[in-house]
């Protein structure tokens, strides 16, 4: 893993072009990464400050998701979450998601987007593993290898990305079961009688 | 005088539609006046039977719109996507509170109150409970005891309809019970150790106002837990499934949705109250009605409103307020998630559907040991899961495997809340704010804050907890003894207390006003303590009984 030296609100070197740390800067404090980031760099006037909005990450989540959860890309995660972002849904806003671009992007040392599909599992992976090693830290247990900011980022977007697929048809309905109805309620029972928990098991979701 | 009404009913929650039932079905006309909209049962309950992908935030809610607009309500008990319009706006119903420890009001205002969205845990109090105050010298002593509470106790839970067990606890009486709904393995598995550990505490079931067994064209529970919603099988307790139904069917009642009592006018030369001065909640008219007598069951601090908006040249400091009592002694019970522990070794067991109910441990302390460092006592509510998908959230994982494992069942989890006694005291109370309410009707400013011996409760009840819990060989997860915000427990009570004595209370033994004996005040503004129970089954078997009395003093010729 890339060694993480940089607070994430500083520049970083990110793509072919490296040198022009001006344009870094400028590019880092708009993008989070995606298709978008190349045009940037090709196109002289697209580098000037433009706003991102939350369908522009709709990639960057759908590539997410489906590393985190494989198969839930049909459940359309990006453009659900780029829908209800802008409502902090979750508490998910744009800022956490550029937040977690920006560090993928880092350890990516590109565009995340462009990498291969097992590059980028291992980045995620790696974001994750250092998001919990940071919280291990905190009681003296590891080196932390993500600051303060991106772990709150990534803890917001990850239960955002399970949120989307747990509700959604194929999440909860399909990985776990659903049954609206139950009409019944067993105490005690065999696990393997019910091996999939009920995704409208509202008390354990509450307290999860 | 004629009068348009025998009775005039303020409300239409729990208690209002058990004034109604009660009123209408020993031969009075009733208006029941309510100010929320009608929510018919069943065809009402917009979102019963949606699933999360069916909704535009999938059951979460649109973050934004709750911060602006119901960061009150939002942060308690049952409200969701799917509920949420059971609840109060809290931005078009503004009250004035402390700023440090703001009063938690939880409301909901439509026809059936907050008998849509209520936990539905029912259980009796007893003399611990009407003796505390005489016992300690807290408070006033309560003119009742069990006693004379049984028989109406009996009354409603027949109707009702509670699931619960026969324990023989002194301090949590039995009552007429459907079959209980069983403990899930892991509470068992409590229960068990409790039983061999200690001799002076217990884990029942909970008691709910869920049916077990079909009633009076109600059917059994489904086990859905989307009680909140509103219940098309009428299988829990609500004003929509139970009371209203019985109330049409004597043909005696009228309701009259979305109109707000703004003033119960009283006869200056007999002093009687004649009229509820009411506002359309929409179109803002005014309208006036009269009635022989009146019952205040707009919930604890809205009946207490009305009597201090009800001021007049006779009565200044508002009506049945010749004690200056009125608006104190208000009460909250205190809360806390006193434990959260996981369970080891019973992996292999879990459970299907949704029960809902909790267990309980019933109350223990200061029952005939006093104990050296706090009064009264607390008792727990809690629920043994095995935990869902969003214990992912918390777990490292990316990927096929992590997918997996989230669904699959994860780890028991036991949780404990702890319900903590709160004591009366003078300087918590309800008063009228300078501001105003888009009706023109002063709001209320609410001032409640738990004391020491609310602390020195939950203190006690985080320890015992984690003792109880430490039994299960998991690991403890959270433990507090900081209490919630007042009224966070969502059973506020007391403003209007009941005592025998008129210069210290606000109403009578029979639930009738000291001042103004044609009002009756039987939602829970009447309780001079709040025990550590949930309250709402002794507001109604309090109604009940209050209107078993006025149909008597009517027949007598007394009112
Ligand atoms: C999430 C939640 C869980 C709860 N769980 C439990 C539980 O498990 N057990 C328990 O015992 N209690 C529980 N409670 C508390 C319980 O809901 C209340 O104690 C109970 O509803 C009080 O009954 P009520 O008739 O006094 O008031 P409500 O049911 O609140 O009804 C009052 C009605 O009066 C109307 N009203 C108010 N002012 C006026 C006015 N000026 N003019 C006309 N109408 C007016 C309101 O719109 C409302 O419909 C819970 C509450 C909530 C919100």
């Amino acid at each position: 893993m890339p060694p993480v030296s940089t607070p994430a609100s500083a520049p970083s070197v990110s793509g072919p072009g490296a040198s022009d740390s001006a344009a870094f800067r400028r590019r880092d404090l708009l993008v989070g990464g995606s298709a978008l980031a190349a045009l940037i760099f090709a196109t002289p006037y697209l580098s000037r400050p433009i706003m991102m909005h939350a369908e522009d990450f709709a990639p960057l989540l759908d590539s997410v998701s489906d590393i985190l959860l494989p198969g839930s890309l049909s459940t359309q995660p990006g453009a659900f979450l780029a829908s209800v972002m802008p409502r902090e849904w979750r508490g998910l806003t744009l800022s956490h998601v550029k937040t977690v671009s920006h560090w993928l992007n880092r350890h990516a040392q590109g565009d995340f987007l462009s990498i291969s599909f097992e590059r980028r599992f291992a980045v995620l992976t790696a974001l994750d593993t250092a998001t919990f090693d940071r919280a291990a830290a905190e009681t003296g247990e590891s080196d932390a290898a993500v600051d303060a900011e991106t772990v709150e980022a990534w803890t917001i977007l990850k239960r955002a990305l399970l949120t989307s697929f747990y509700t959604s048809q194929k999440g909860g309905s399909g990985d776990l079961a659903f049954n609206l109805v139950p009409g019944r309620w067993d105490a005690d029972i065999p696990l393997a009688h019910a091996p999939h928990p009920l995704s409208n098991d509202w008390l354990a979701i509450w307290f999860s | 005088m004629t009068y348009d009404f025998d009775a005039i009913v303020i409300g239409s929650g729990i208690s209002g539609g058990w004034a109604a039932k009660e009123l209408t079905e020993r031969g009075m006309r009733v208006l029941m006046i309510e100010r929320g909209r009608m929510i018919e049962h069943q065809s009402g309950y917009e979102n019963e039977m949606k699933a999360p992908w069916e909704m535009e935030f999938r059951g979460y809610g649109d973050a934004k719109l709750l911060a602006e607009e119901y960061p009150v309500q939002s942060k308690g008990t049952n409200f969701d996507e799917y509920t949420m319009d059971h609840f109060v706006n809290d931005a078009d119903h503004p009250y004035q509170t402390s700023a440090d420890k703001p009063f938690q009001w939880r409301r909901g205002y439509q026809v059936g109150g907050r008998s849509l969205i209520w936990g539905r845990q029912c259980y009796r109090w007893s003399d611990y409970d009407f003796g505390a105050n005489a016992r300690d010298g807290h408070g006033t002593d309560w003119p009742v005891r069990y006693a004379d509470m049984k028989p109406w106790y009996d009354h409603v839970e027949s109707f009702v309809g509670v699931n619960g067990s026969m324990e023989a606890m002194p301090q949590l009486p039995d009552g007429i019970f459907q079959p209980a709904m069983p403990l899930s393995a892991g509470e068992s598995l409590l229960a068990g150790q409790i039983a061999a550990h200690y001799r002076d505490r217990r884990l029942i079931p909970g008691r709910s106002a869920n049916l077990t067994e079909a009633k009076e064209g109600r059917s059994a529970c489904q086990y859905r837990y989307l009680c909140a919603r509103g219940c098309s099988f009428g299988a829990y307790f609500s004003t929509q499934s139970s009371t209203l139904p019985a109330a049409n069917k004597t043909g005696r009642l009228t309701l009259l949705p979305d109109t707000i009592v703004a003033k119960i006018e009283t006869d200056p030369r007999t002093g009687k109250a004649v009229a509820a001065q009411c506002i359309d909640a929409n179109s803002k008219e005014t309208s006036r009605h009269t009635a022989r007598m009146f019952f205040l069951n707009a919930s604890s601090f809205n009946s207490v409103g009305l009597l201090l908006r009800s001021a007049s040249d006779a009565a200044p400091n508002g009506l049945a307020n010749s004690s200056g009592t009125l608006g104190r002694y208000i009460m909250d019970h205190a809360t806390a998630v006193a434990g959260v522990a996981t369970i080891a070794g019973l992996d292999d067991h879990t459970y299907y559907g949704n029960r809902p109910s909790n267990f309980v441990i019933p109350r223990f302390r200061n029952l005939e040991e006093a104990h050296p460092d706090f009064v009264r006592g607390y008792s727990y509510q809690g629920v043994g899961i095995r935990a869902n998908w969003p214990r992912g959230v918390h777990m490292p994982g990316v990927g096929a495997d992590f997918r997996k494992t989230l669904s699959e069942a994860g780890e028991w989890r036991i949780l404990m809340v702890a319900f903590a006694e709160s004591l009366p005291r003078a300087d918590n109370r309800v008063t009228l704010s300078d501001k105003l309410d888009k009706w023109g009707l002063p709001q209320l400013h609410i001032t409640l804050h738990h004391g020491e011996n609310e602390r020195a409760l939950l203190k006690d009840a985080a320890a015992e907890a984690k003792t109880m819990l430490g039994m299960l060989g998991g690991k403890m997860l959270i433990s507090s003894d900081e209490p919630d915000l007042a009224g966070s427990a969502v059973h506020e009570m007391g403003g209007a207390r009941m005592g025998r004595d008129p210069t210290t209370s606000v109403v009578n033994g029979n639930s009738q006003t000291h001042d103004v004996p044609n009002i009756f005040v039987t939602d829970g503004a009447a309780m001079a303590s709040s025990a550590c129970q949930n309250p709402s089954l002794t507001y109604m078997a309090f109604t009940a009984r209050a209107a078993a009395f006025a149909v008597e003093q009517v027949k007598a010729g007394l009112l």
